[in-house]
């Protein structure tokens, strides 16, 4: 079939209007044959600030478009967009959600055009990326301690970017404007300002006059251009060479309008006056790199803040902010593995607050540590870094095995500092496991000859000891890095598996006992029965059959680590490629996506919801979310049967 | 008799397939248009079929088909169309074609302005060729706007008597394109359609079945 003559109607149109104009036609006809038409009534919204970014980018075909800013008191006039205008494209390259509300003015008929391939496109043409560039300001990747490339469900690297509402400012922007201002008198010499530049490590001088108002700038981009030109005399005064073209901000402006002004005038500095008017005297320049840079560091100063937290009360206040955190970084699924990554560090790092603490106050009532170590477990999603909302934490205490005289004070010691530690998560807004994976149970708290007993009984007896119940226990991490006990133990269960492999079996079986729901259908879900529900058990039906079978297959590979579903399902699709089954590689690595997809929908609605998000509303769920929901679903469905057959297990229907 | 292969490769597609009395926001729409010698089913043959998706009130461009079949004679419809006998000489045999189209539509639910007179010659083509007829549902934006308008859907000065696509096009003032090409025509019906939806959401029609009626001036 040959390129659609539909969509050449729709290339006709994009070819007038810039960007798309500087496009070969070829690539606006590929653009074009993936593209969607929406038609929107007047009043409508065609997107809200704060919604995930959806993957096109609109080009207003007829109507009008009014982007506003939601606020209180109305909403507040941004910009207002017309034919052949773009909508979605504003603020950043990456997949952020929307910075703004549009609403469409009148009856509105828009092309949806893969924002992706029209970027890659626009980037490979000088003339479109030039007028992008001053369409919008490239965000820097989010490029702190952790890692911050991902990979998307094509294996290619895409930047993790972070972004926030003004929910949690770190410093009020007019403070970082004050301190990252330097001035200069219209007399300095070019040479005086390159050395101002230098030494005080700033990319931008504000030229003043007497009155102290800003009349240009000068960066050392320009600078540079300048010197390469050619013919800038190092001793003529900056007011030759200063760029007049200056964008004012207002001292009370928040973040968000300055990201918003940026962003609309292509511009990397604004310059903040008493009044927001150049008639005014400087305080101070906004630097759009520090704002990004601000922005980007915030998870690390709340695990600072985590790290020095005074009390109880403070921890908890922490974790609420962690979760009003999660709920603005929650963009797309792409950022979810990024998420659950900090969410682990930040988890971790709380839990080792919460011991130093218990630990200190012990210390005060006179107890005595003992010389053996310990390590504080924890299990369940916590274990596996997915624990990103109120659902129920599993964890445990294993201390070096004690010598004898010390036996009996090492146990009154764990025992209680597991009891405090445990109370203590509770406190901080944790729920517990019902399954009573706790370490101030006595049956897990336990030296760690003991606890390394326990987990042979598990898996030379799986049966007779419920393994079914403690699977969770399986997946553990120390709330140390590092730390022996956790890889002694790890080691030994994994021994253990090796000598005795019915029990993966025996877990591949205990995996098939939930499976996912046939379908959702017009918003209801639909059992293998036709029965339809309103409500969908999220984590019972698509998120536990996942997460049980990753341990399986981790098991099947002799190693429980990574303790992460996604990277378990990876690896052992990894294990299978070249060679062995290909066929079941490509489907674990669905499988993946699929966890992927499933916990996405589970932490939004029950971060939304303020619940654990085990049973959720599909109607609740953006259209998009639903259709994948509906293919993981099936995705599931073939995993399970896929180990039900690698085992010789059936899979009732 | 046995059944022709394309018969059943299109029962395929309806088993299972929309119902009526459910709600049609999942329903995949095939917006078409079919440009012919004449407007007799018995006597006249196919020039182009053009036809675009719809699914959650946006056209799918990526689900779009278009084919031109050569003629065998000029007739006098053939200037309307703009397609001359050279032009379409470089399409594809009805046979084909008809076989692409039918894998293409599916189950979809047709719509079309006057879609009555495209259904009954596709039906005369596929009759000949594969001895079927097209058993989709099938919406007329005609009949639908008809409806709407009595109930009082359209603006006053909206309800004006133009009913024809060149007229409801000005009427819900979509840009206009090259009118009376099949793939022009299914791109400018489906816009109308997609307002259509909007103003049938309005009006409680939110069973398929509610789209699929036809106009009865009586009632």
């Amino acid at each position: 079939m040959k390129a659609s003559s539909i969509a050449i109607r729709v290339v006709d149109f994009l070819k007038q209007h810039p960007p798309f104009s500087f496009l070969p036609e070829r690539v606006l006809l590929d653009l074009a044959s993936k593209g969607r038409v929406k038609f929107h009534e007047g009043g409508e919204i065609v997107f809200s600030r704060g919604q995930p970014r959806n993957r096109y980018l609109y080009v207003i075909q007829q109507g009008k478009v009014r982007i506003v800013d939601e606020t209180p008191g109305g909403d507040r006039l941004i910009d207002l967009r017309g034919e052949g205008d773009l909508l979605g494209l504003q603020g950043v390259i990456s997949d952020g959600p929307y910075l703004n509300t549009a609403k469409t003015d009148a009856d509105t008929i828009l092309y949806g055009i893969d924002r992706d391939d029209f970027i890659a496109h626009a980037e490979r043409t000088p003339k479109a990326k030039r007028y992008l560039a001053a369409y919008f300001t490239l965000n820097p990747a989010y490029s702190e301690a952790e890692p911050v490339t991902q990979r998307d469900s094509r294996g290619i690297p895409v930047p993790i970017t972070l972004r926030k509402g003004g929910l949690l400012e770190v410093k009020e922007p007019h403070t970082v404007a004050e301190e990252t201002l330097v001035t200069v008198p219209r007399s300095t010499t070019v040479r005086d300002v390159a050395r101002r530049l230098q030494s005080k490590r700033v990319a931008c001088v504000v030229v003043v006059d007497d009155a102290g108002r800003a009349v240009g700038k000068l960066t050392d981009a320009d600078l540079r251009d300048r010197v390469v030109d050619g013919g800038l005399r190092s001793d003529a005064p900056v007011s030759e060479v200063m760029a007049t073209d200056l964008v004012m901000a207002h001292p009370d402006d928040s973040t968000g309008d300055l990201l918003v002004r940026l962003t609309r005038t292509g511009k990397s500095f604004l310059i903040v006056t008493e009044d927001g008017t150049p008639g005014t005297p400087v305080l101070g320049l906004v630097y759009e790199r520090n704002l990004f840079l601000q922005y980007g560091r915030f998870p690390t100063v709340l695990g600072e803040a985590i790290g020095e937290a005074p009390d109880l009360a403070s921890l908890r206040t922490m974790r609420e902010r962690m979760e009003a955190l999660l709920l603005e970084f929650l963009e797309d699924r792409a950022a979810l593995p990024w998420l659950m990554k900090m969410t682990g560090v930040l988890n971790r790092r709380m839990a080792r607050r919460i011991i130093g603490m218990c630990r200190e106050a012990m210390d005060v009532e006179g107890f005595e540590r003992p010389t053996a170590g310990f390590s504080w477990l924890m299990m369940g999603s916590g274990g596996r870094d997915e624990l990103l909302i109120r659902s129920a934490v599993y964890h445990a205490m294993v201390y070096e095995d004690p010598d004898p005289d010390e036996a009996d004070t090492a146990a009154h010691y764990y025992r209680e500092l597991a009891r405090r530690v445990g109370e203590a998560t509770r406190q901080c807004g944790f729920l517990e496991s019902e399954q009573g994976v706790l370490a101030q149970r006595p049956g897990w708290c336990l030296p760690i000859s003991e606890m390394e007993a326990k987990f042979r009984a598990f898996i030379e007896s799986p049966v007779e000891n419920v393994v079914y119940t403690s699977r969770d226990a399986f997946d553990f991490r120390s709330a140390e890095y590092q730390c022996p006990l956790a890889r002694r133990l790890r080691r030994f269960i994994e021994g253990c598996i090796r000598a005795n492999p019915a029990f993966i079996r025996h877990m591949a079986s205990n995996s098939l006992l939930n499976q996912p729901p046939r379908t959702i259908y017009q918003g209801y879900v639909v059992d293998e029965k036709g029965i339809q529900r309103e409500e969908l058990a999220i984590k019972a039906h698509a998120l536990l059959p996942l997460v049980d079978m990753g341990r399986v297959f981790a098991m099947e590979g002799g190693a429980l680590a990574p303790t992460g579903t996604c990277a378990r399902l990876r690896a052992a699709a990894q294990r299978l490629r070249g060679g062995e089954d290909e066929a079941t590689a490509d489907k674990l690595e669905e499988a993946s996506e699929a966890f992927l997809v499933a916990h996405f929908a589970r932490v939004c609605r029950g971060l939304m919801a303020g619940t654990d998000g085990a049973v959720i509303r599909p109607n609740n769920l953006d259209p998009e979310t639903r259709t994948l929901l509906k293919t993981a679903f099936r995705t599931i469905l073939d995993v399970l049967e896929l180990l039900a057959a690698r085992h010789g297990l059936s899979l009732r229907a | 008799m046995s059944i022709h292969p394309v018969h059943e490769a299109y029962t395929a597609h309806f088993e299972p397939t929309w119902d009526e009395a459910l709600g049609w926001e999942n329903a995949r729409f095939v917006v078409l248009d079919t440009e012919s010698t004449g407007f007799d089913p018995k006597r006249d043959r196919i020039v182009s079929v053009g036809a675009i998706g719809v699914m959650y009130f946006e056209l799918l461009l990526d689900d779009t088909f278009d084919v031109f079949m050569p003629i065998s004679h000029n007739t006098s419809s053939v200037t309307l169309h703009g397609i001359t006998r050279e032009y379409s000489e470089r399409g594809m045999p009805e046979e084909p074609a008809l076989c692409a189209f039918l894998d293409y539509l599916g189950d979809g639910v047709i719509v079309g302005h006057h879609i009555r007179h495209d259904v009954a010659i596709l039906n005369a083509a596929i009759t000949t060729h594969f001895g079927f007829e097209l058993r989709n549902m099938c919406v007329d934006t005609m009949d639908l706007t008809l409806r709407l308008a009595d109930m009082g859907l359209l603006d006053r000065d909206q309800a004006h008597e133009d009913y024809t696509l060149d007229g409801l096009a000005r009427l819900f003032r979509i840009r206009p394109a090259d009118r009376h090409t099949a793939a022009g025509d299914a791109f400018i019906t489906g816009q109308i359609f997609l307002k259509l939806l909007r103003l049938a959401e309005r009006a409680g029609f939110l069973r398929l079945g509610q789209l699929t009626e036809p106009y009865d001036a009586a009632e």
